[in-house]
């Protein structure tokens, strides 16, 4: 019995070390292995994420390699690897994937920047682009091109779409955890929220965790008592309670966020119908615009740029089933504020540089 | 809108919610508390939960009914079981290093099967799956206040009163009740005088088990009608604090349980004022605190007095 036991224990660990060393390799969607004559003009890209399959942020990331692909065809060869989520492999994986010859490393966001920069400092010849930096003067290498997105529009166009729709007047945010990077996305959907509706009432409320559905629904239903008809969920896995709780209350509209929340729902109708549209982060898009500049050469290494809705980096998901929901008023009205943001008419308040304006306009705005 | 809120504490509708809020909790120490009566502590019941959580999402997807869903989920509560016992009773491993052990192993290997089942990682919203009804009392729910209060929650929110009253009776009112507390106490007083104490054992970390899983599948085929991520949120982990907070008095476990329920309903209630929420959210750890003060404030009278 313990003979047996032990045998079919060192054959579990043989698998599982097979296992491991394939993962490491990563899963390239093409053959790595590039002939020499054709190398010198195939680009070869690599996008590193500790994982992919979230069906938001990463998915959204990692989608960057369909469209360079669509974009580019043949010139380029793009793999997605994945680093896996802990962080004592994130290095090694930079390093690695240094080592076999990309010419373009796409990786970094506020997480993992610090393992890509670490990498970045010793090889020179490779162009790196922090698709999602948060340190600005970490970023400043030469051959380092950082982009961000403006979690604050992200955040004023779920306010528009929520105060052109709500009838009560009064809209909800169910938020993951309260801290500064959060509060940046709110204080935007205040500020949208009161430029259509100046009588707008917001309640927000933090979950703490962004794997609590069940904590998010009752904050959510607890808002629908409170007379909310919109609730834009803004906590990652705890998010979908809010889509839970808006479907036991017809005439109330959810709002998803990062990526169109209404396509991953695709077997829950139920939950499907209650999202409204979704204020999208575009990861996917620039990054590929990010990548051809570099290509190009006109990429401006060793500085960093915020993406925002005059990029087409953030914005709306206008879906079927959002035209279908909205009446052309409605459409115009967003449209038209959208507009303002385009053209820098209207400069949406941003926690991170501006502290406090977050708690400035939840004071004013915020249910009494 | 916080003297709305204040007041509502005290109406039916509040009630209700704590009672929503309060059965996964509930599901957790009736886990808790059981196996650690006979003496085999399972600290594994988040990983349980997650397990049962998941495992029901997906057949009842798989068999288009949730009653098929919710077979499956006590199946998987049994093997869960018969893993720790295996482990505990054949190998005289440390049960809280089994524990230890499952609950890593669930929370890694859910997230695998997800992969396998969906192609996605955070939740189970491309599976049809179903859930559990929701019961009206009849009759009941037409009395004003308390049909409000009892009558229509989800099915295993009934399931949940029921295990708890026969819970009860098994431990204080049979002869099983106490050779469980027997091999808890002493196990080899216990088999002196012939209780056969790994069937006793195997007997509680089974019920043990299922009672995880069914809390696992409450919240996702009932509560949601979906699995995410990691969705337990550390309800097992609750659990098991108020089945120490109980000491082996099962109404105390119970009693715990309920205060807990009202601190996390009063806290869902709190979020929406704008008070702190970072201190708002401690108000049940507080609870723990004062619970646990009054037990041992309690002990020390009692052996004062003696």
């Amino acid at each position: 019995m313990k003979k047996l036991l032990s045998l079919l224990l060192s054959v579990a660990l043989v698998f599982g070390l097979a296992a491991c060393s394939s993962s490491n390799s990563g899963t390239s969607t093409d053959e790595p292995t590039t002939t020499e004559d054709t190398a010198s003009e195939v680009t070869r890209v690599a996008i590193l994420l500790p994982h992919i399959g979230d069906q938001s942020y990463m998915d959204v990331t990692a989608n960057a390699a369909n469209v360079l692909k669509e974009r580019l065809g043949d010139a380029i060869e793009v793999n997605v690897i994945e680093m896996g989520d802990d962080e004592a492999d994130w290095e090694p994986a930079n390093m690695q994937a240094a080592e076999e010859g990309y010419d373009i490393i796409v990786s970094g966001n506020w997480q993992y920047e610090a393992a890509m920069l670490a990498v970045a400092a010793q090889y020179p010849d490779i162009k790196y682009l922090n698709f999602d930096y948060s340190d600005a003067a970490a970023n400043s290498l030469d051959n380092v091109y950082g982009i961000t997105y403006a979690s604050n529009q992200i955040g004023y166009f779920a306010g528009l779409v929520a105060a052109v729709k709500s009838q009560s007047g009064i809209i909800g945010g169910v938020v993951g955890q309260n801290n500064a990077g959060m509060n940046q996305f709110m204080a935007g959907y205040i500020q949208g929220a009161a430029d259509v509706n100046p009588d707008i009432q917001v309640i927000i409320t933090y979950v703490g965790s962004y794997t609590d559905p069940a904590t998010a629904k009752e904050q959510a239903q607890g808002m629908i008592n409170e007379g909310a008809d919109v609730i834009w969920g803004c906590a990652g896995g705890s998010g979908n309670g809010v889509f839970e709780a808006v479907s036991e209350n017809p005439g109330v509209w959810a709002i998803g966020v990062d990526t169109d929340q209404w396509v991953s729902m695709s077997a829950k109708p139920e939950l499907q119908a209650t999202i409204l549209t979704s204020a999208e982060k575009r990861c996917d898009v620039a990054i590929a615009d990010a990548v051809e500049k570099i290509i190009n050469g006109t990429a401006p290494f060793g500085t960093q740029e915020v993406l925002g809705y005059a990029e087409n980096a953030v914005g709306l998901s206008e879906n079927d089933y959002y035209k279908a929901n909205m009446t052309e008023d409605e459409l115009a009205i967003v449209n038209s504020f959208a507009e303002k943001v385009a053209t820098g008419e209207t400069v949406v308040v941003d926690e991170l540089t501006e502290p406090g304006v977050f708690e400035q306009y939840y004071n004013q705005y915020g249910k009494k | 809108m916080a003297n709305n809120i204040l007041s509502s504490f005290f109406s039916a509708s509040f009630i209700f919610i704590v009672i929503r809020v309060g059965v996964p909790l509930l599901f957790a120490s009736m886990s808790a508390y059981v196996a650690s009566l006979a003496g085999i502590p399972n600290i594994a019941v988040e990983g349980i939960m997650i397990f049962g959580a998941l495992f029901g999402v997906y057949f009842s997807a798989l068999s288009g009914s949730a009653w098929v869903g919710l077979l499956v989920v006590i199946i998987v509560g049994l093997i869960m079981a018969l893993v720790i016992a295996f482990f505990s009773m054949k190998m005289k491993a440390d049960p809280i290093m089994i524990g230890i052990a499952l609950n890593l192993f669930a929370t890694d290997f859910s997230i695998w099967l997800l992969v396998l089942w969906t192609g996605t990682k955070g939740t189970t919203a491309t599976l049809p799956s179903k859930v559990l009804p929701t019961v009206n009392i009849p009759i009941i729910k037409d009395i004003p206040i308390l049909g409000e209060i009892i009558s229509g929650h989800y099915f295993l929110t009934y399931v949940c009163v029921v295990l708890a009253i026969l819970l009860y009776i098994l431990v204080y009112k049979t002869p099983f009740g106490l050779r469980m507390k027997a091999c808890g106490l002493d196990e080899h007083a216990a088999e002196s005088v012939g209780i056969k104490v790994e069937k006793v054992r195997l007997i509680a970390i089974i019920i043990s088990c299922i009672l995880a899983a069914l809390g696992g599948a409450y919240l996702s085929m009932g509560y949601m009608s979906i699995f995410s991520n990691n969705m337990t949120a550390s309800r097992g982990w609750t659990g098991i604090a108020a089945n120490a907070v109980g000491q082996g008095n099962f109404l105390v476990v119970i009693l715990t349980t309920v205060i807990f329920a009202f601190a996390q309903g009063i806290v869902n209630r709190l979020a929406l004022t704008d008070l702190p929420s970072d201190l708002v959210n401690t108000i049940p750890y507080i609870c723990v605190l004062l619970a646990m003060i009054f037990l041992s404030v309690q002990k020390y009278r009692k052996e004062k007095s003696k």
